[in-house]
């Protein structure tokens, strides 16, 4: 068919879609527009007439299809209002196929990130993550995988930043709760990111894990004593702050050697250098260590 | 070896400098000083440079190199690498199939963090000098700062093999056990092998009773 005979055909069938917008027909000729418009080169007219389909047609995998792919259109003319409506129709639809379901939540979260809507973007983040780690043996792609670690890793490093906001001054009981919470999602999300075999991510995660126990070891170490103790009091005080402290740091230690341990066996990125600056400060008897080289001559 | 010692003791590599290095680049730096001369038009009002007897010249140039690879293994001992690379990049241009040059050069690399650059001039090194264990223990750490732990430790154990009086080497080894591989036997077994050669740290022997399996 020629660019003249498409046009042709596509004022024709928008004259159908405007006389006869109830047919039965009407899904088939919007299809057969969208690929018309495609091929002239007007996405947008194509993801107009893709989102129609997607609210008529009886066939659901139509549907599916043609929710998707007028999301991926608006996007990529910078729709992102509209790109958002039809991925979120379609995550609110369709869980299945996994991998393309988190291709829409990720997008979903992408754009609302782009429209500073924070909110709604780790509403969706969250989702991936739940749906991830329930149908995690059905994530079959690499990208899916990799969607799911990313977007944990996101949420984990945001509720980190939510857990160093808090400190451990009066009132004590309510900050050590939000700190303990904020902590406990962070971890979580780590956890979740650091299961999947992608370097950086796996690395950073682990690493992050380490310093959030690692910080809550100071926190608790740093916090405010109350003042109607006694000196006798005060003492025993400190003893039990460091009790429960000092668990934290180990762990803090354990989750580095960790990430140490990952590169014996060729897993290794800047947060492995980043656990080893750490592991130097908590534990310099053993890791404060130089490798030693020097200035070569024959003689040597 | 220390860079003092080093310095210290470098006497057969002046020696080296003096008869074979240099030999083919200063005949052609002579030969060309002559050719300079021949391709002016002689002018009374300037004085004509005297040729310089090229073996009084092969010792001129000798004696320059050594003060500049001197001077510069003092820059690196006091820290200053940059300027110590910079020196390092003239003496491996001067003199390219030098490979202490080039272990050195690569050293000074390593300690600016140009890690890549570093590989290179040791590969240069051990291509004109394959069995320098001084530059494949350079190797080595350069390997495990890039992070390629595995390729490392490889290169470590067959070094050690072929040169088991490698005292740095079995230290740097014991190191990497102890710190990525987290295997204390290993560490054990060559942070004892290190003290059986250097008898004198004390923080390692230290170090060492307290990690070696009961």
């Amino acid at each position: 068919m020629t660019i003249g005979e498409l046009h042709q055909a596509i004022k024709m069938s928008e004259e159908f879609r405007s006389v006869f917008p109830q047919n039965k027909f009407t899904p088939d000729v919007l299809k057969t527009l969208s690929i018309a418009y495609l091929n002239t080169e007007q996405p947008l007219l194509a993801a107009n007439r893709l989102s129609e389909v997607a609210q008529l047609s009886k066939n659901d995998e139509l549907k599916r299809a043609a929710l998707f792919q007028a999301g991926e259109l608006y996007e990529s003319q910078g729709q992102w209002q509209r790109a958002i409506e039809n991925y979120r129709q379609y995550a609110h639809t369709y869980l299945q196929p996994l991998d393309q379901y988190m291709e829409a939540t990720y997008s979903l979260s992408f754009l609302y990130e782009k429209l500073e809507n924070q909110k709604n973007a780790d509403f969706w983040r969250r989702k991936t993550v739940s749906s991830g780690e329930r149908f995690a043996k059905e994530l079959s792609s690499d990208r899916a995988q990799y969607i799911v670690a990313n977007e944990a890793l996101v949420l984990g490093r945001r509720s980190f930043t939510a857990f160093k906001r808090y400190k451990l001054v009066q009132p004590l009981q309510s900050n050590l709760k939000n700190k303990k919470r904020h902590m406990q999602d962070a971890s979580r999300y780590f956890k979740v990111a650091a299961r999947f075999p992608f370097t950086e991510i796996k690395t950073e995660a682990i690493f992050q894990i380490g310093k959030v126990y690692a910080d809550f070891s100071v926190a608790l170490l740093d916090s405010e004593r109350p003042n109607s103790l006694s000196e006798i009091e005060l003492e025993q005080y400190e003893i039990l702050l460091e009790d429960q402290a000092f668990p934290f740091e180990d762990q803090a230690i354990e989750l580095y050697e960790n990430n140490l341990r990952l590169a014996s066996v060729g897993v290794f990125s800047q947060w492995t250098k980043r656990s080893l600056v750490q592991l130097e400060k908590l534990y310099p008897a053993r890791y404060k260590k130089e490798f030693r080289v020097d200035a070569v001559i024959y003689d040597d | 070896m220390t860079i003092s010692n080093a310095i210290k003791s470098e006497s057969k590599f002046i020696e080296r400098l003096k008869c074979q290095a240099f030999h083919i680049p200063l005949t052609l730096l002579t030969a060309s000083l002559l050719l300079s001369g021949c391709t002016q038009s002689p002018n009374v009002s300037e004085p004509v440079p005297v040729p310089i007897p090229e073996a009084q010249a092969v010792s001129i140039e000798a004696d320059r190199l050594e003060k500049q690879f001197l001077d510069t293994l003092s820059e690196m001992e006091t820290g200053d690498y940059a300027v110590a690379e910079a020196a390092f990049s003239e003496l491996v241009e001067d003199v390219p199939n030098e490979a202490m040059y080039w272990a050195n050069y690569a050293l000074s690399q390593y300690k600016n963090g140009n890690l890549q650059a570093a590989l290179l001039s040791i590969d240069t090194s051990l291509t004109l000098k394959p069995r320098l264990k001084a530059v494949l223990n350079l190797k080595a750490v350069v390997l495990i700062e890039q992070g390629k732990i595995p390729e490392a430790e490889k290169l470590m154990l067959d070094t050690v093999a072929k040169y088991p009086d490698s005292p740095k080497l079995y230290y740097n080894l014991a190191l990497l056990y102890d710190t990525y591989f987290q295997d204390a036997n290993n560490a054990a077994l060559y942070y004892q092998r290190y003290l059986n050669i250097v008898k004198e740290d004390v923080e390692t022997a230290r170090w060492l009773k307290q990690i070696r399996p009961n």
